[in-house]
């Protein structure tokens, strides 16, 4: 069986991307958002789920794992990010 | 007679009657999962005639898409989204009153399901709150509560060990339960567990599993209008809900006249200015049909009302066939859109062919999905980059015509090199699960990355998500 080829886990780089993520989104919790949900589900969830719970617990599973100075260069990270086509249509 | 296929997986049974209409593989089936869908209904009609209406549909529609079930499948995980889906449309427009019927349900003393204080809190809420959760959760909840298996066993069916399905079960479970805590329900996870171990399924009447799957095996043919009105209301509607997103979302982004992809080609659309104007009023019609079908559904429209011979949907639709003829890609993607839903394609209108009015299901619309595939994919052959990411999504889930992933992932890849973040995000998704593809996380990051440059949400967490694991990679 051929070997997958993979990422190395990196949980700056899951942090800066989980954050992205959930601004983007706003409150939404984008984990439980899928194809086959309706509008309506989403927005139902959306109300059931105002902080973005899911989302946020798993950034917070992420912050335990990291130290003090992984955190803050994720945030710079994410202080960083320009997305290349949001910048590049102005 | 049936016993004999007691050994028989639930997808062997499936392909034993579609491969030789076996009509004891599918009475095996629907003996196995008449107490599963009755009771998903019960729960949220309140009705045991309701439930028993809808236990028909569900197997109905067993009947006519056993074909297309993906070998992969948790058959008890669909029936039960699909009772739920029947369920709903169902009873969508008397919204309110099963509100009121819910809180007497709630107070009945002559409740016929077992209730216990748990049970009584969650149950009103148990299927709406398991629709909300991901299909992979539904499947391993399903298989738990539904089937009652072991986690071992879930753990074969998922293709997972022991360890990742008690893992999946647990997480569903919380999830479940961070739902019922933000309607108000506190539950512990024990007593949620519990509960709906023993309370999930219960006992359908009395030879409703006989009747159900003498109809079903007829296709539905002996079943009353407004039950085959409901049938190929909720099979459209179950297509709607898959392409919904793909369609919709790309729809939008072109009414809004935003969206980076658009924006780049903003010098291209404006010499088009008169091709756009159609298209937006075009796709204007085809959201409102899309509603349009979704409601009917709901309604229980026993016949449809074709348009009249001034109708604008009809100049309209003769517009874009003319101008897809010419050869025009626009026009090409949104004339097949027109043959999936049935708008404004006047030649099928009374000729028992319309997808709404309840003939679509006996004269099947295999020509529509024909029709819709030939001029996606001539438009897609052009270039034009949303009939790739369509016809890309056609392919891999089988929408309209054969599945072939490999297919799929073509035409994704043409539309996400064209830089549509919503193709790059389902490349990476394909990279990230092997459908159609070698399985290969570094190139799934990779159309991630392009994808979140965009930047789109999704595709920002699955790289959250990829990280976080280390998918496929080594741990740091």
């Amino acid at each position: 069986m051929p070997k997958v080829r993979g990422v190395i886990k990196d949980n700056v780089e899951a942090y800066k991307w989980l954050n992205l993520a959930l601004d983007q989104s706003g409150r939404r919790p984008i984990l439980e958002i899928e194809e086959n949900m309706t509008p309506a589900q989403i927005d139902l969830f959306n109300k059931q789920d105002p902080q973005g719970t899911t989302g946020h617990k798993l950034l917070a599973d992420l912050e335990s794992e990291m130290t003090p100075g992984q955190i803050a260069k994720a945030k710079q990270l994410v202080l960083d990010f320009k997305p290349v086509q949001a910048s590049s249509s102005k | 007679m049936i016993t004999k296929y007691c050994d028989h997986s639930d997808m062997e049974l499936v392909r034993e009657y579609t491969s030789s209409q076996s009509e004891s593989a599918f009475a095996e089936l629907v003996s196995r999962y008449t107490n599963l869908v009755y009771s998903a209904a019960l729960r949220q009609a309140f009705d045991q005639q309701l439930a028993e209406e809808v236990t028909q549909v569900v197997f109905i529609i067993l009947s006519r898409k056993a074909g297309a079930l993906d070998a992969k499948t948790i058959l008890s995980s669909w029936l039960y989204r699909t009772a739920c889906y029947v369920t709903d449309n169902l009873l969508k427009s008397e919204r309110r009153r099963r509100h009121r019927e819910q809180e007497a349900y709630m107070q009945s003393a002559n409740l016929e399901i077992q209730t216990d204080s748990t049970w009584k809190q969650m149950s009103p809420l148990l299927d709406e709150a398991i629709l909300l959760l991901r299909q992979a959760d539904r499947d391993a909840l399903a298989l738990r509560f539904f089937e009652g298996r072991s986690l071992n066993e879930i753990g074969s069916a998922l293709g997972t060990s022991e360890e990742a399905a008690t893992k999946r079960v647990a997480r569903a479970v919380d999830k479940l339960r961070l739902l019922f805590t933000n309607r108000g329900i506190g539950i512990p996870a024990a007593a949620l567990t519990t509960a709906m171990l023993e309370n999930s399924v219960q006992a359908a009447p009395t030879g409703l599993a006989r009747s159900v799957t003498i109809v079903a095996l007829a296709k539905g043919t002996a079943a009353s209008a407004s039950t085959l009105t409901l049938v190929n209301g909720v099979m459209k509607y179950m297509t709607w809900l898959k392409i919904q997103t793909a369609i919709v979302v790309s729809t939008i982004a072109v009414l809004a006249g935003a969206g980076a992809y658009e924006s780049h080609q903003v010098s291209e659309l404006r010499a088009q200015n008169q091709s756009l104007q159609l298209q937006e009023v075009s796709l204007s019609e085809q959201i409102k049909r899309l509603q349009q079908a979704r409601d009917g559904v709901t309604t229980q429209q026993t016949s449809f009302q074709p348009p009249q011979q001034n109708d604008t949907s009809i100049k309209t639709f003769e517009e874009i066939k003319a101008k897809a003829e010419k050869g025009d890609p626009e026009a090409q993607y949104v004339l097949s859109s027109y043959y999936i839903f049935g708008t404004g394609a006047l030649h099928f209108y009374g000729s028992g062919l319309d997808p709404y009015n309840g003939g679509a299901g006996q004269s099947d619309t295999t020509a529509n999905n024909v029709e819709a595939l030939k001029w996606l994919r001539m438009a897609a052959e052009q270039n034009y980059v949303k009939a790739q990411y369509i016809l890309g999504n056609c392919y891999q889930d089988g929408w309209w015509g054969p599945k072939d992933q490999a297919e799929g992932v073509k035409w994704l890849r043409m539309a996400a090199e064209q830089n549509l973040p919503s193709a790059q995000y389902f490349l990476g998704n394909s990279y990230a699960t092997g459908t159609g593809v070698s399985k290969d996380f570094s190139e799934a990051v990779k159309w991630y990355l392009k994808a979140a440059d965009h930047p789109k949400p999704l595709a920002l967490f699955e790289l959250a998500q990829c990280y976080a694991k280390g998918q496929g990679g080594d741990k740091r």
